[in-house]
């Protein structure tokens, strides 16, 4: 059974008098363990894809299955909890909170989950820090880190709930070509580790780091080989 | 968990702009010092009034000459009054009324008392033998003076310390003779350091029988009664009495007034009640502008946290979690403002109480649970509808802001 199952995705925006159609009819599926990159220009779709497989937005129409159930219709609150539970995020801007060190960034999903003791939460998100290599930036604050750094502590944080699978928007978006390369290798190691890995990309050279890509036109997603 | 480290977050958002919440609390912290000073002050006015009429006795019942207003109690200045109130009046009232303890006439006027070379401006005041059961006074040497001493209007003198003080220093007093004006008086007997008591200068008295008082201001015309029911339940019975007695004996004119402590009492609740609804609107209102206030920040902080709102959200975060995590702030700020509103008000009340001793303005204690929970509901009422704003923020909308 595949991890995502979608069946006829469409997405549809309207503003006043125009539609647009940021997808049209999208079928795609995910395995457990498996690290994709879905690619494209700017403007194809990939982010709203993303968006609705992270369970972020509903699409207009078709199905979403996570893991053999549907999701695409479940209420904001099981939504939120499955986001909580099974998916992790890492965003082209970071999106870490500005006044809280590293530890307290990591645990921010653990917050909402009920019956974690705080001690419980800490030793996790030690566990995952160290995991991406920052045992000794624990206690700064995202102004004293450096990009990548930073982008690493958001790694951390979508490791932190053991999700079923990770998304990241674009992810050495805002990075140099080095540090970016740190945090692919970072994404290889994670998967080999056993993490599925869904990678939204317009760069092709990054998109080939994943055993599998799919492309995204206008709004239709192909398999590429 | 979730709660102690929303808990947390909201503190270090507060204590993140440190001037700003300052500010913002600002005018509940007013509010709220406002009602607890305005709650302070009738009660400290409440128990000063308390204390000066509970030492003369809770039965106590004045009678002054001429018709007063009948909501305020203050009789009108005795000159302007038509009525003559005689050592007969207090004869008949001895004779009919059954509810009194204790009845007697008052005279007051000014003399100058003498000893020697020394001299001493004091307040004569004339009342009969059962004067003692009306008002409590300490006599610390000698005694007071008989029935018969009264009857004859014997010149006798109980007088005051300050006087006995001025006129005799550390000699003993008691037997002396003393001029009063051109009369001789003996003193048999001196009170003891007394201070004020309803007005009255007690250390500079001298107390002498009604009619020897009547003779020295050659007069038959009585300042007043004082009288004492039997019992607290029998003041309204013996008031009434008095009145008829009064009224009987004045041609059925009501030309008098009757004060008790439960009628002064009475009134001066009333004052003290309307003061505390006129200055308690105002200080409502300066709570509401602090309510305000709070809201105002509510909202430029959850507009300066979408993103931060959009993350939370994103890694699992509910619509109730965010009302929750906002309302906290709120209340936060409302609550800690109250408390430093009860602060504020406790220490000027102490600093007040301090310098007079006798008027108590420190803050009864059960002021803190309302006050508190006043803050708490305030918080909630003004933080709702922001906490609610940063609800509907959509994750995806939060996500893109930046
Ligand atoms: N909230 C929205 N309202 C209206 N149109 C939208 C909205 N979100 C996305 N779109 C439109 O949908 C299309 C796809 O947008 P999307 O963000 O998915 O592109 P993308 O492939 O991620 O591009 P990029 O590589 O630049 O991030 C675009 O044409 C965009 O303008
Ligand atoms: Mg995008």
């Amino acid at each position: 059974m595949a991890l995502i199952e979608t069946q006829a995705l469409c997405k549809t925006f309207t503003r006043g008098e125009e539609t647009i159609h940021a997808l049209r009819s999208v079928s795609l599926s995910v395995e457990t363990g498996e690290f994709i990159s879905i690619i494209g220009p700017s403007g194809s779709g990939k982010s709203t894809l993303m968006y609705i497989l992270g369970l972020l937005d509903k699409p207009s129409s078709g199905a979403y299955l996570l893991g053999g159930a549907r999701v695409d219709n479940l209420t904001d609150i099981e939504r939120a909890k499955v986001r909580n539970k099974r998916i992790g995020f890492v965003f082209q801007g970071f999106h870490l909170l500005p006044r809280e060190d590293s530890l307290r960034n990591v645990m921010l999903p653990l917050v909402y989950s009920p019956g974690i003791s705080s001690q419980v939460a800490r030793d996790t998100a030690e566990g995952c820090l160290r995991r991406v290599g920052l045992q000794d930036r624990m206690n700064h604050r995202p102004n004293e880190l450096s990009g990548g750094q930073r982008q690493r502590v958001a790694i951390a944080r979508a490791l932190v709930n053991n999700p079923s699978i990770v998304f990241a928007d674009e992810p050495t978006g805002n990075l140099d070509s080095k540090t970016g390369a740190g945090i692919l290798s970072l994404f290889q190691e994670l998967h080999t580790s056993g993490v599925t890995i869904v990678l939204v990309t317009h760069d092709p050279q990054i998109a080939a780091r994943a055993e599998r890509r799919i492309r995204v036109q206008d709004g239709v997603a192909s398999e590429e080989s | 968990m979730k709660l102690r480290e929303t808990t947390r977050i909201s503190l270090s958002a507060l204590l993140a702009n440190r001037s700003r919440t300052a500010l913002t609390m600002l005018g509940l912290i007013i509010g709220v010092a406002a009602v607890i000073m305005l709650v302070s002050i009738g009660n400290g006015v409440r128990k000063f009034v308390m204390n000066e009429f509970e030492s003369l006795g809770s039965n106590l019942i004045i009678i002054q000459p001429g018709k007063s207003d009948r909501r305020s109690h203050f009789a009108p200045p005795i000159a302007l009054s038509n009525n003559r109130m005689t050592l007969e009046d207090i004869r008949a009232i001895e004779r009919r009324s059954i509810n009194i303890n204790a009845v007697s006439g008052v005279v007051i006027g000014n003399a100058v008392i003498s000893h020697l070379d020394a001299a001493h401006n004091a307040m004569v005041f004339g009342a009969n033998e059962q004067f003692l059961k009306i008002i409590t006074l300490d006599i610390k040497y000698g005694g007071y003076f008989s029935r018969e001493e009264d009857d004859f209007g014997r010149r006798v003198a109980v007088i005051g310390k300050k006087v006995a003080d001025s006129l005799f220093g550390d000699d003993y007093a008691v037997g002396r003779v003393i001029g009063v004006n051109e009369h001789r008086y003996r003193v048999i007997g001196i009170l003891g350091a007394t201070g004020h008591k309803v007005g009255l200068d007690v250390d500079n008295l001298i107390l002498v029988p009604t009619r020897a008082a009547l003779r020295l201001f050659n007069t038959d015309r009585l300042f007043g009664i004082r009288a004492t029911a039997r019992t607290r339940s029998s003041v309204d019975d013996a008031v009434a009495e008095i009145s008829d007695i009064l009224r009987e004996r004045n041609n059925g004119e009501d030309d008098f007034t009757v004060i008790t402590q439960g009628a002064l009492m009475a009134s001066i609740e009333n004052i003290l009640s309307m003061l505390t609804y006129v200055l308690g609107g105002i200080a409502a209102i300066s709570m509401l502008v602090g309510g305000i206030g709070i809201m105002n920040i509510m909202f430029v902080t959850v507009t300066e946290r979408i993103a931060e709102i959009g993350l939370r959200r994103a890694v699992g975060a509910t619509k109730r979690d965010i009302v929750g995590q906002f309302l906290l702030e709120a209340v936060m700020l409302s609550v800690l403002g109250g408390c430093v509103g009860v602060g504020l008000a406790s220490g000027v009340g102490w600093g007040v109480s301090s310098f007079f001793k006798r008027f108590d303005l420190t803050p009864p204690w059960w002021i803190i649970a309302p006050a508190f929970g006043t803050s708490l509901l305030i918080g909630v009422i003004f933080g709702v509808l922001p906490a609610i704003r940063a609800a509907r923020i959509e994750p995806l909308e939060a996500l893109r802001h930046e």
